[in-house]
């Protein structure tokens, strides 16, 4: 009897290891991922494609999310929090004195300004005064969809007469930002979470580790290539929802970020006209050039800052800045469906569609 | 000993079969990026589980909400009689499906490894 319950438990035994063998030669393949849902008001994953220790991994994650959750409070146009100066006192004390704030804040709204001039005025971050109406009106549809509505056109462009970028007085040297008209507000949306993701990547970058993907609320960035030297397969997500494809087409990444701007992301219909989250500066409303717009481009918070850009312009306005501009490719999709590359896009797509 | 050595035989065997099967069940399947949506064995949406969101799909004289959330799939809501994809829960893995006989209609998630590694959108 003895025996045989030995012979039993051996058996479980190296069942139990065999199995774990089995497992282990797939492990190499398998991609970790941890998830955070508090940040910047939308989705976070870090993704490891290396073979390392889940403690490594552990720790890795631990640090970009700290990274992450500092920009987040800093760049929060929402909610202030206790001991610390952010983008939410700095919209508070608009009209008032110049205010102290942390180094990033001024780099940010630095990066900012530099896409305010290179974007002719697409990208705007004192715009707040603008996109707060559409905000409260997405708000509005969204707890109460019978009571959707645009804002009035009148307000919106009484808003719009406190946009101006002169309105924004940055002291580099004093490390001081102020915003010189009361009704003018920041809003960095366009910008602040790839500048996180960036910094994040840059950190990953420092410690030498490749391998790691960051995804902030939809700012891709890649760091380095999959442990076999090739590229993420990334899907392009199909503008057309009624449409049976995932994806428009699907491009390799390598040292890189990817952002797409779609109308269809945040959105919200009033009788049929369906009002999305991308301001055009110059109409005060949506932009309706085209569906979905994607960016790649080295550095997130650029990447991210120039997809609502090219979005809010049109075809041939944005063929010349992605020229103008070097290491920035774009893929336009319009209405028609039809998919435009710029030459660097184009060499990166992934020829055949495997979403079918 | 001949005896013996068929017993051994026999465990070697067993071992191996324990193997995979616990190989399949720890293993699981790798985590899926998207789901396909069929009816009538067509493929009418194929939706990314990395968004969460609602979709429905008419089929016939029927509908099924489907909704994405947190990188699994489920029926949220559907007006077939006996509501059993409803009550099937959620799925996440590659491979995994839920059937709405009724409406001759299939969700099912497909992984990685054959299509995207990231979806951007």
């Amino acid at each position: 009897m003895k025996g045989k319950t030995g012979r039993i438990l051996t058996a479980v035994l190296v069942a139990v290891i065999l199995c774990c063998l089995f497992s282990g030669c797939g492990a190499g393949t398998k991609a970790r991922q941890e998830v955070r849902y508090d940040l910047f008001d939308t989705v976070c994953t870090v993704t490891s494609y290396r073979r390392e220790s889940e403690k490594t991994f552990e720790k890795n994650c631990e640090a970009v999310f700290g990274i992450l959750e500092e920009y987040h409070r800093l760049f929060d146009i929402y909610h202030e929090y206790e001991g610390l100066t952010n983008l939410c006192t700095v919209n508070k004390l608009a009209g008032g004195e110049p205010v102290s704030v942390d180094p990033a804040v001024i780099d940010l709204l630095e990066i900012g300004k530099e896409m305010y001039r290179k974007t002719d005025g697409t990208v705007n971050i004192m715009m707040g005064s603008v996109l707060s109406l559409w905000h409260d009106a997405r708000e509005i549809a969204e707890t109460d969809p019978e009571k959707a509505a645009p804002p009035e056109d009148e307000m919106l462009k009484q808003a719009s007469r406190h946009m101006a970028m002169t309105l924004l007085e940055i002291d580099v040297e004093k490390q001081t930002v102020r915003i010189t008209d009361p009704e003018a507000s920041l809003d960095v949306g366009a910008v602040a979470k790839g500048y996180a993701a960036e910094q994040a990547a840059r950190w990953l970058e420092k410690q030498g580790i490749r391998g790691y993907v960051l995804n902030v609320g939809g700012n891709i960035r890649v760091i380095g290539t999959k442990p076999d030297g090739k590229g993420w397969i990334t899907g392009i997500r199909e503008p057309d929802l009624s449409s049976s494809k995932a994806f428009a087409l699907t491009v390799e990444l390598k040292d890189i970020s990817c952002v797409t701007s779609g109308d269809y992301e945040r959105y919200f219909t009033v009788k049929d006209t369906s009002y999305h989250h991308l301001i055009d500066p110059l109409t005060l409303y949506p932009a309706r050039f085209f569906t979905s717009v994607t960016v790649l481009t080295k550095d997130s918070a650029r990447a991210d800052a120039l997809s609502t850009a090219f979005f809010c312009m049109p075809l041939e306005e944005g063929r010349k800045l992605a020229e103008e501009m070097s290491g920035v490719d774009v893929i336009w999709i319009t209405h028609e469906g039809e998919i435009i590359c710029t030459e660097g896009a184009e060499a990166i797509i992934v020829k055949e569609d495997p979403a079918g | 000993m001949k005896r013996k050595l068929i017993a051994d035989l026999l465990l070697i065997a067993a071992v191996l079969a324990a193997a995979a099967v616990l190989h399949i069940v720890w293993q699981g399947g790798e985590r899926g990026v998207c789901a396909v949506v069929a009816v009538e064995g067509e493929t009418v949406l194929t939706v990314p589980l990395d968004t969460d969101r609602v979709y429905t799909v008419t089929c016939g004289d029927g509908h099924n909400d489907i909704i994405v959330e947190n990188w699994t799939v489920r029926i949220l809501d559907a007006d077939c009689p006996r509501q059993l994809c409803v009550k099937q829960g959620a799925i996440r893995n590659a491979g995994q499906i839920i059937v709405c006989l009724p409406h001759h209609l299939t969700v099912t998630v497909v992984s990685s490894a054959s299509d995207v590694d990231l979806v951007s959108g």
